[in-house]
C-alpha cells in the first residue's frame, strides 16, 4: 500500500520540483557565473554576491524595502484587527461588512497602481486637487519623494488591510464567548481583555497575515513601477524593481547572484517572525 | 472466523500508540476495549478497521490477510464518538445510503424494507423524514448506529458512541446495544469505551489496554474477577479499587497479610506463593459495608471523609490508619464528615498483588 | 457570600423585555411558546452546596446566566442577600464562573491566572501572594505555580478557573456550568471531591449546573430539578430518591429509574394487563375518593423483590435482558408488555428467558395520578 502511494504521488512531487527547484537551480547557476547578454558564461564563484552585497544601489534598494514592509505592518496589522473588532458578530450586515471590505483584494496590482496613479496625477488626480485646495500643497508625485513614498505606502494599506481584517475577524468570532465573560467576572479592563484574551487567542491567524503581508510587501513591483517608474530618483525603487532593472539589462550573474539573495533574506525573515510569534505568550507573565 | 490481530504496532510521533498488541475475535463476540484516553484504544479500532495502517504486525479477517486493504475494501461499519450524518440527508436517506452504495444490488423494495426495520428497531422509525440537524443528540446518535447495522457488515466498529450523550440517554441505549447486536446473526462487534460499566455490561470480551500495550484480554467476566494488574483491577472498578500496601506476618502459626493493626487478613492458603515482605492488597467498595452481616466480618474504624450519592448508592470515601478507602454502601444513607465509623471488610473479596511489578498473585476469592 | 433569589422569574428569547411588559405577564404568557424559563421561584442559601438539575434543553443555561447577570430576564426578579440586583452587571454581582470547558489566560503561568482577578481589584502585591498561596493549596496547585499553563491536563486547568473565583474574598457565589464535561472519566472523580472539599471549607454558595444526575446528587446538599423551563421538584437528594413527587423525577433520579407503568383500580386492586397489585384499605380509599381509575405505579428497581422459587401472591415475570454491573446485576423483566427492571446481587444464578416471581412491597411502591403523587 505505502509504495503505492508513492506512486501516486510522484507526478505532484515531480511538477513540484519542475516549478519550483529547476528555476531556482538554473538561478543559482547564473549567479555563480559572469554572464552578459551574447557573451559565453565564465565561472565568477562568488565575485557576484560580494558585488551584490558592495553595491549601494542593491543595499539601498533592500533598505528601503525593510523600512517600507516594517511600516506597511506596522500599521496594517494593528489597524486590521482594530477594523474587524469593529465589525458585527453577527446578523445580515456581517456579509454586507465582509463583502465590501474585501472588494480591494479582488482588484489586480497593476490595476491598483493605475487607479492611484490617475487619483494622483498633478494637479487633475482627485487627491492632488485635494491637496491643492484644502491644504494648499503642490502634491507632485513624479517630483516630491515624500508624495511618492507615501503614495505607495496608503495604496498598499488601503489595498491590503482588508486581508487582516478578513483574518482577524475569522479569528475573532471563533473566540468562545465564555472567555471574555470569565475576563468580566475577573473585572478586567477592556485593555486587559485584548491583552489577555483577544490577543492570545488570535496568535495563529496573526502569525498567518504577518507571513502573508511580510512576503507580500516584500515583494512589491507593479505599483511603484506604475505610479513613477521608481522614481523621483531611486526613492521608490525597492527589491524586487532593482533586480528586475538588472536583469533588463542583461546582467544576468548579478542579477541572480542579487536574486538568491533576495529569496534567502525572504526565508530567513519568515522563519524569524514564525519563530518569534510561535514562542510569543509562550512565555511566562512573572 | 473472526478477526485476528497479530503483533500489531502503531507508532506516533516517534511513541508506540499501539505497542506489539495480538488478539484474536471471533465472530459473534462482542469485544470492548477498556482504557483511558490517550492508551490506544480508538488506535486499535482504526488500525483493526483498517482506517490507519499498523507499523508493523498484520490484520486478519477471518483468516485472511487484510492488513494493506483500505477501509473500503472491507465490510465493516463505524460509528462514532461524534454524531456523523449525512446533513443533508434525510433521516432515512441517511439509514438508506449504505444500502444504495453496496455491491448488491438491492431493489427499492427491499431497500425500503431494511430501513424500516431498521429505524424500528433503534426508536427512530417516526423521524424518517427529518434531517439530523432536527434531531436531538440521542437520536443523532441512535441514526449513526442505524446506518452501521443496515448494512449486513461483517464487524462493526462503535468508537465511545455513548461518550457525548447525557446521563439517561446512555443508560438506555446502552441496555438497547445489547438487545440490538444479540440479533446479530454474523461477524462480531467491537467497541472502545472509557467506562467500565459500559464494558462489563455490554461485552462478552474485554481488552484493557495502557500506554498501548494490551496488559489483559478475555471474558469479560474473568477480566473483572481476575483484574491481572494492579492497573485493570483499579480502573476496571467503579468506583476505584482500594488498594494499600501490607505487610506479611504471622499470628498463631498461620500467615496474615497486615495492613493496619485492625486491618489484618488470613493469607495462609497462599503461604507458598508469596515470598517477599510487602505485597499490594486491593479490594473493591462492595467489599466494605457499613452494617455487619453474613460475609462482612472483619470490623475496622475508619473516618468518614466525604459520602457521594451515586444512583441509589452511597460512596463513603473514609480514611484508616493513614490510607484512604472507599466503601460502596447500598441506599442512600447519611454520614457527617470526620466522624468515626465502624466499617466491615469482607474478607474473602482481596486481590494480591505484587508490590514492584503490580501483577496478580493470589485472591482471597470463594467464587 | 451571598443568598440568591429568583423571584417569578420569566425568560423569552423572542420577547422583548417591552413585548412582555405589554403583556402583563405572568397571566398572558403562561403556556405560551417562546418562554424557555417560566414562572420560577428559587432561593439557594447561603454557603450551600446547590445542584440545577434537568435535562438539555431545559433551561439550565438560561438560569444560570440570569444569575449571573449575563442575560436580562423578561420578568421578575434576582435577589441577592434580599437586595435586588437584577440589573447589575456581571462584574457587579461579584459571582465567579467555570464554564463546560476550562477557560484559563494562555499567556500567563498558573500564578498570573490566579493573581489576574486580585490585581484587576488593586489588591496588594502581598495581600495576593498570602491569599494565592491558600488556595492553591487547597486545590492542590501549589507545586504547579510557576507552570505554563499549557502544561496542565484539562481537570488542573478546571482547578485554575475555580482558583480564580475563590481566590476572591467577595465571591458572592461560583456557578459551575457541567464543568467536568472535558474531564476524563476516571479524573472526574477527584475533582468532584475536590469541588466538595473546597465548598465545605471555604462555606460558599456554589450551584452547579448539570444533566447528570450522578454528579447533582454526588455534589450538592440540595437539588432542584428543571424541566421544560419549570421547577420540577427541589429537595435533598434523598428526598428526590425516596419521595419523587412526580413519575419524571422518580425515572430521573436513581440507575436505573424507578419502574413506572399504567394501571387501573379495580376491586381486587391495581391492575395492569395480568397483573393486579393488592393494595391496603387505607391507600385504596385515598385513590377512590380523590380521583378517576387510572394510575401510574411507581417502584425503584432495587425494592422489587424476586425469587426463583414460585410464591404464593407474587407475579409472573421473564427475565428479557440480563446486565452485570459489577457489584450487582440489573434484569429486565417482562409479564404481558409490562416491562420493569429489577436490581439482583451480582452471585444470583439467573439467566435470560428463565421465569421468576416478583413481589412489589407496598411501602416501597409509589401511585401517580396525571403526573402528581399520591401515595
Amino acid at each position: 500500500m505505502k509504495n503505492r502511494a508513492w506512486l501516486f504521488v510522484a507526478p505532484v512531487l515531480l511538477l513540484v520540483a519542475l516549478n519550483a527547484l529547476v528555476p531556482i537551480m538554473a538561478v543559482i547557476n547564473y549567479s555563480l557565473h559572469y554572464s552578459f547578454a551574447g557573451s559565453a558564461p565564465e565561472f565568477a564563484g562568488l565575485n557576484n554576491y560580494i558585488e551584490v552585497f558592495t553595491d549601494p544601489d542593491f543595499l539601498g534598494a533592500l533598505r528601503r524595502q525593510f523600512l517600507f514592509s516594517f511600516c506597511v505592518l506596522l500599521v496594517q496589522i494593528p489597524l486590521g484587527i482594530l477594523i474587524a473588532m469593529q465589525l458585527p458578530k453577527s446578523g445580515k450586515s456581517v456579509v454586507v461588512c465582509l463583502v465590501l471590505l474585501g472588494i480591494p483584494l479582488l482588484i489586480p496590482h497593476t490595476v491598483v497602481g493605475l487607479l492611484w496613479r490617475i487619483m494622483t496625477v498633478y494637479e487633475v488626480g482627485i487627491i492632488s486637487k485635494i491637496f491643492s485646495y484644502v491644504f494648499d500643497y503642490s502634491y507632485r508625485v513624479t517630483q516630491n519623494p515624500v508624495d511618492a513614498v507615501l503614495t505607495i505606502f496608503f495604496l498598499d494599506v488601503w489595498h491590503w488591510t482588508p486581508l487582516v481584517v478578513l483574518l482577524s475577524y475569522a479569528g475573532l468570532v471563533a473566540i468562545p464567548d465564555q472567555f471574555y465573560q470569565a475576563a468580566a467576572i475577573d473585572g478586567a479592563s477592556a485593555w486587559k481583555t485584548f491583552r489577555y484574551v483577544t490577543l492570545p487567542k488570535l496568535r495563529a491567524v496573526l502569525i498567518i497575515a504577518l507571513l502573508l503581508r511580510f512576503m507580500d510587501s516584500f515583494m512589491i513591483y507593479a505599483e511603484p513601477f506604475i505610479i513613477s517608474g521608481g522614481g523621483p530618483g531611486n526613492w521608490n525603487t525597492y527589491l524586487n524593481q532593482y533586480v528586475a532593472r538588472k536583469a533588463e539589462s542583461y546582467e544576468l550573474g548579478y542579477a541572480g547572484a542579487a536574486s538568491i539573495a533576495y529569496l534567502y533574506i525572504v526565508v530567513v525573515c519568515c522563519f524569524i517572525f514564525y519563530t518569534i510569534m510561535t514562542n510569543l505568550g509562550k512565555g511566562i507573565k512573572r | 472466523m473472526g478477526i485476528i490481530v497479530e503483533n500489531v504496532t502503531r507508532l506516533f510521533e516517534g511513541k508506540a500508540a499501539l505497542d506489539d498488541v495480538s488478539l484474536e475475535i471471533k465472530d459473534g463476540d462482542f469485544c470492548t476495549f477498556l482504557a483511558a484516553s490517550g492508551h490506544g484504544k480508538t488506535t486499535l479500532l482504526r488500525v483493526m478497521a483498517g482506517i490507519d495502517k499498523p507499523d508493523k504486525g498484520k490484520i486478519y479477517y477471518d483468516g485472511k490477510d487484510v492488513t494493506n486493504l483500505t477501509v473500503r475494501e472491507r465490510n465493516i461499519a463505524m460509528v462514532y464518538q461524534h454524531f456523523v450524518n449525512y446533513p443533508s440527508m434525510t433521516v432515512y436517506e441517511n439509514i438508506a445510503s449504505p444500502l444504495r452504495v453496496s455491491k448488491a444490488k438491492l431493489t427499492k423494495g427491499e431497500i425500503d424494507k431494511r430501513v424500516r426495520e431498521c429505524a424500528d428497531l433503534l426508536k427512530i422509525g417516526t423521524l424518517l423524514g427529518q434531517h439530523p440537524s432536527e434531531l436531538s443528540g440521542g437520536q443523532q446518535q441512535r441514526l449513526a448506529i442505524a446506518r452501521s447495522i443496515v448494512k449486513e457488515t461483517d464487524y462493526i466498529f462503535l468508537d465511545e458512541p455513548l461518550t457525548n450523550l447525557d446521563y439517561k440517554l446512555r443508560e438506555e441505549l446502552r441496555l438497547e446495544l445489547k438487545k440490538i447486536f444479540r440479533r446479530r446473526q454474523r461477524g462480531a462487534v467491537i467497541f472502545a469505551t472509557p467506562e467500565p460499566v459500559d464494558a462489563l455490561s455490554l461485552s462478552t470480551y474485554v481488552g484493557f489496554l495502557h500506554e498501548g500495550r494490551l496488559i489483559q484480554y478475555g471474558l469479560a467476566d474473568d477480566v473483572y474477577h481476575n483484574p491481572c494488574s494492579t492497573e485493570v483491577g483499579a480502573y476496571f472498578s467503579y468506583p476505584a479499587m482500594n488498594i494499600f500496601e501490607c505487610r506479611k506476618m504471622t499470628r498463631d502459626g498461620r500467615l496474615f497479610f497486615k495492613a493496619s493493626d485492625e486491618l489484618m487478613i488470613d493469607v495462609d492458603e497462599f503461604r507458598d506463593l508469596l515470598i517477599k515482605d510487602r505485597y499490594l492488597l486491593g479490594i473493591r467498595a462492595h467489599g466494605l459495608n457499613t452494617v455487619e452481616s453474613g460475609v462482612y466480618t472483619l470490623p475496622i474504624q475508619a473516618t468518614v471523609e466525604l459520602s457521594e450519592v451515586v444512583g441509589s448508592d452511597t460512596e463513603l470515601h473514609l480514611h484508616h490508619h493513614g490510607f484512604p478507602l472507599i466503601a460502596l454502601v447500598q441506599g442512600m444513607g447519611t454520614y457527617t464528615i470526620d466522624t468515626d465509623i465502624t466499617v466491615y471488610v469482607n474478607p474473602r473479596r482481596f486481590f494480591v498483588y505484587d508490590k514492584d511489578d503490580g501483577r496478580l498473585i493470589a485472591k482471597t476469592h470463594q467464587d | 457570600m451571598a443568598r440568591i433569589a429568583l423571584k417569578s422569574i420569566y425568560h423569552s428569547y423572542t420577547f422583548s423585555q417591552k413585548d412582555a411588559e405589554k403583556m402583563s405577564i405572568p397571566d398572558e404568557c403562561v403556556g405560551t411558546e417562546g418562554f424557555v424559563v417560566e414562572d420560577l421561584d428559587l432561593l439557594w442559601e447561603d454557603g450551600t452546596a446547590n445542584a440545577l438539575l434537568g435535562p438539555s434543553g431545559c433551561g439550565k443555561t438560561t438560569i444560570l446566566n440570569i444569575i449571573s447577570g449575563l442575560l436580562r430576564p423578561t420578568n421578575g426578579t434576582v435577589l441577592f442577600n434580599d437586595k435586588n440586583v437584577t440589573g447589575y452587571m456581571p462584574k457587579e454581582r461579584h459571582v465567579a464562573q467555570v464554564f463546560q470547558f476550562p477557560v484559563v489566560y494562555d499567556t500567563m503561568n498558573v500564578y498570573g491566572n490566579l493573581e489576574f482577578p486580585l490585581e484587576n481589584r488593586g489588591v496588594s502585591k502581598k495581600d495576593i501572594r498570602r491569599r494565592i498561596e491558600t488556595i492553591a493549596e487547597m486545590l492542590d496547585l501549589d507545586d504547579k505555580l510557576k507552570a505554563p499553563i499549557g502544561s496542565l491536563t484539562p481537570a488542573e486547568k478546571q482547578k485554575v478557573s475555580l482558583g480564580r473565583g475563590i481566590v476572591r474574598e467577595d465571591t458572592a457565589a461560583i456557578l459551575l456550568d457541567e464543568p467536568l464535561t472535558v474531564i476524563d472519566p476516571k479524573e472526574k472523580w477527584g475533582l468532584r471531591r475536590k469541588l466538595r472539599e473546597v465548598q465545605k471549607e471555604l462555606r460558599i454558595t456554589m450551584i452547579y449546573v448539570t444533566h447528570d444526575q450522578h454528579e447533582a446528587l454526588t455534589f450538592a446538599d440540595h437539588v432542584t430539578v428543571v424541566k421544560e423551563g419549570q421547577l420540577v421538584q427541589t429537595g435533598s437528594p434523598e428526598q428526590l430518591y425516596a419521595d419523587p413527587n412526580s413519575p419524571f423525577i422518580g425515572y430521573f433520579i436513581g440507575t436505573p429509574g424507578m419502574n413506572l407503568f399504567d394501571c387501573v383500580l379495580t376491586d381486587a386492586g391495581l391492575q395492569s394487563g395480568n397483573i393486579v397489585i393488592p393494595i391496603s384499605e387505607a391507600i385504596r380509599s385515598k385513590l377512590a375518593l380523590t380521583h378517576g381509575s387510572s394510575f401510574q405505579f411507581g417502584i425503584r428497581p432495587e425494592f422489587v423483590q424476586i425469587s426463583a422459587p414460585r410464591k404464593e401472591k407474587w407475579h409472573p415475570f421473564t427475565v428479557t435482558a440480563i446486565e452485570s454491573l459489577g457489584p450487582y446485576k440489573i434484569l429486565t423483566l417482562n409479564s404481558n408488555d409490562v416491562e420493569i427492571k429489577s436490581r439482583a446481587p451480582e452471585d444470583m444464578n439467573v439467566s435470560e428467558e428463565d421465569h421468576v416471581w416478583v413481589n412489589f412491597p407496598e411501602d416501597k411502591s409509589r401511585i401517580f395520578h396525571k403526573d402528581v403523587r399520591l401515595v
